[in-house]
């Protein structure tokens, strides 16, 4: 063994200096073994390849202030705020709708869809409000919002259903964009004529609801699936 | 007798001091502390396992996940089984909980060592190393077939699990009164960091018996011996950097507490207090009897039972106010991060974690050569240390952060002239 001359510590065997102090080991009776193992392997663990989210929510919202303060600003210098307004509700959605569900670990897309229409319904509430259209926002736009946000949860809710086999999850969506072409309609007719006549969603919806029962049937005859399969490959 | 298997809970709360842990932990202070366990021969990695999957059965606490709540993270029970995993030479990187087979600690294998390292959030220093004695005690039985006798560190794994192994200690030996938190600031260790968030680890081993007579003749304990040593090497490192206006603050170390030499605590979870001593290096030169002296007055002062009572209350009285458990955790953590960065670590210059004496049952501690335990890094202090000894050898590991190995040299270095031959070994990254 040998000892470091500085601080009198043993070292170990293999030692080239003093971990201490740095002082080169040189013992001319004990040479060192260059094999003599380390306290610790050579292989490191490497830190894991992630984006820091935490830092990059702090820059997005830097980044989202930036122009937010800038117009907000600007309209100051006028007297008051006006135009300003809609950029920054505009910012606030773009961030909603696409900075979000990136720059958020968990998985909650149920979650995002209501943090987006949410969005979505109150940018348009606000156009509303700065120009004073109350009346097709309250009864075009926000229904319509909620509507097709509630659609694209079902539709998502369907596709997720993973105990159903996948065709017969193809068959419920397509009836569920079937119904949402209904509920569309409903508002729009509602809106216009204060009653509600079917029309043009039948035409839309129809070929929809067929498609959907092919590829349920399809779904449930083993056979037709294997010939499908064996002409189609690719 | 009854063999019935006690009800394992699907979840548990996390106890109070690992609250902060989820919300303050980050790449550079990870909350990870390992021990580690040599024997005289070769690790089977394949027997290892076994071995684990055998110990988690009898400690299902180590078998939980941590999930967030909306307004509390817990723990949530988690039925796979981790996988044993080659040793690397940076230890104590932190434990990615969030991936979905997130265990809170791992255990790695390097020649004759066994290692584990364990996320704060589901045990202290005791619980892990009554894991770790367990899983070698268990190891060994599968290679040797000989069986060890049951003690305070090492538990049969043919015993059914002991609720009392995951009992949340500080609500239930928390009482009504508090104490004030109100201490000075302690004198701050800087240095400059050590490149690609490294971590340098010095180990430095020693005779317990030889340690054991220096302290007998300085008529005090081996922690308060080492304290006062480690003491004494700031005070020298503060020196040799110069004194400034802002040097007039203590110096202090900071020496966890296990709790459960106060109370009947059989938990595995978190379950310690501290107590910091403080040094005016202003006021004079100190010689080692007089830091001995201020460690064992502090200490005397310190643990005793209703003061450490009023400590467990003072910080689990705000998690009982309403206000705060109803606000959401987003926020929570938000400001716990915030707290800890101002607050946190400000109240001493560096932590020295003593595990002291590890007896194991039998023939099991000649199959031993040492026992290690390493603290992962710190946020803002760059320099931790632990110590554990077993049969009639002491190791003691200091992590550091920073480029300046002096506080290590000039604590060797006084235990070598002390008449205590040290043996120093490293990670190679000083």
């Amino acid at each position: 063994m040998s000892y470091c001359v500085e601080c009198g510590v043993e070292l170990s065997n293999g030692a080239k200096s003093c971990p201490l102090c740095g002082t080169p080991v040189l013992n001319p009776r004990r040479p060192q073994e260059p094999d003599a193992a380390p306290l610790y392997p050579e292989n490191r663990e490497k830190p894991a390849p992630q984006i820091d989210r935490g830092y990059m929510r702090k820059l997005a919202l830097a980044v989202a202030l930036l122009p937010v303060l800038t117009v907000l600003i600007l309209d100051l210098l006028d007297g008051r705020v006006s135009w300003s307004l809609y950029v920054i509700g505009a910012i606030w959605l773009i961030v909603c709708l696409f900075a979000v569900p990136f720059l958020f670990t968990s998985k909650r897309p149920y979650a995002f869809i209501a943090l987006d229409a949410g969005a979505l319904g109150a940018y348009l509430g606000l156009i509303a409000l700065l120009n004073g259209g109350g009346g097709w926002y309250l009864k075009l736009a926000l229904p319509m919002v909620l509507w097709l946000g509630l659609c694209l949860m079902g539709a998502l809710r369907a596709v997720r259903w993973l105990k159903h086999r996948i065709l017969n999850r193809i068959a419920l969506v397509l009836t569920q964009v079937a119904v949402c072409l209904l509920g569309i309609e409903t508002i729009i007719d509602y809106y216009l004529r204060q009653r509600v006549q079917i029309t043009w969603s039948v035409y839309a919806g129809l070929p929809m609801l067929v498609l959907a029962l092919f590829f349920l049937l399809l779904g449930a005859y083993r056979p037709l699936q294997k010939e499908i399969r064996k002409r189609l490959f690719f | 007798m009854s063999r019935r298997v006690p009800a394992i809970p699907s979840w548990l709360k996390l106890d109070n001091a690992a609250k902060i842990y989820p919300a303050t932990s980050t790449r550079d202070w990870t909350a990870v502390f390992r021990l580690s366990i040599s024997f005289k021969e070769a690790v089977d990695p394949v027997l290892l396992q076994k071995a684990l999957e055998n110990t988690l059965k009898r400690l299902p606490l180590f078998a939980y996940r941590l999930k967030n709540g909306l307004f509390w993270p817990y723990l949530d029970k988690c039925s796979r089984v981790p996988v044993v995993q080659p040793d690397v030479q940076n230890p104590c990187m932190r434990i990615h909980y969030e991936n979905e087979d997130g265990f809170l600690f791992r255990v790695r294998y390097y020649q004759n060592r066994v290692a584990a390292e364990f996320f704060h959030v589901i045990c202290d220093g005791t619980g892990g190393l009554i894991f770790l004695c367990t899983l070698s005690a268990e190891y060994l039985r599968l290679k040797t077939g000989e069986r060890y006798p049951e003690n305070d560190r090492v538990l049969d794994v043919r015993d059914k699990p002991d609720p009392r192994e995951w009992e949340d200690s500080f609500q239930a030996y928390a009482g009504k009164a508090t104490r004030s938190r109100k201490e000075e600031i302690a004198w701050p260790l800087k240095d400059e960091r050590l490149e690609h968030r490294d971590l340098a680890i010095i180990s430095g081993k020693m005779s317990t018996s030889a340690l054991k007579d220096k302290a007998r003749e300085y008529h005090t304990t081996i922690n308060s011996l080492l304290s006062a040593v480690l003491l004494q090497a700031l005070i020298r490192c503060r020196e040799t950097r110069g004194f400034r206006r802002r040097d007039e603050r203590p110096i202090k170390i900071s020496l966890p507490v296990n709790l459960r030499r106060f109370y009947p605590s059989k938990t595995l979870r978190n379950f310690s207090s501290y107590v910091n001593v403080a040094v005016y290096p202003q006021y004079g030169e100190y010689s080692l009897k007089d830091l001995i002296a201020l460690v064992s007055h502090e200490m005397g002062r310190e643990l005793v039972e209703p003061l450490l009572k009023a400590r467990v209350t003072t910080n689990v009285m705000p998690e009982r106010s309403p206000l705060l458990r109803l606000t959401p955790l987003p926020l929570k953590t938000l400001v716990l991060k915030l707290m800890y960065r101002i607050t946190g670590e400000r109240y001493f210059t560096m932590t020295f974690t003593n595990l002291g004496q590890v007896v194991l049952p039998g023939k099991m501690a000649s199959k031993v050569e040492r026992m290690d335990m390493v603290l992962g890094p710190s946020l803002q202090n760059p320099l931790v240390c632990g110590c554990v000894s077993v049969g009639d050898t002491t190791l003691i590991n200091f992590t550091r952060t920073g480029v300046s190995p002096d506080v290590e040299r000039y604590f060797f270095n006084a235990l070598v002239r002390l008449g205590i031959p040290v043996r120093v070994e490293s990670n190679g990254r000083e």
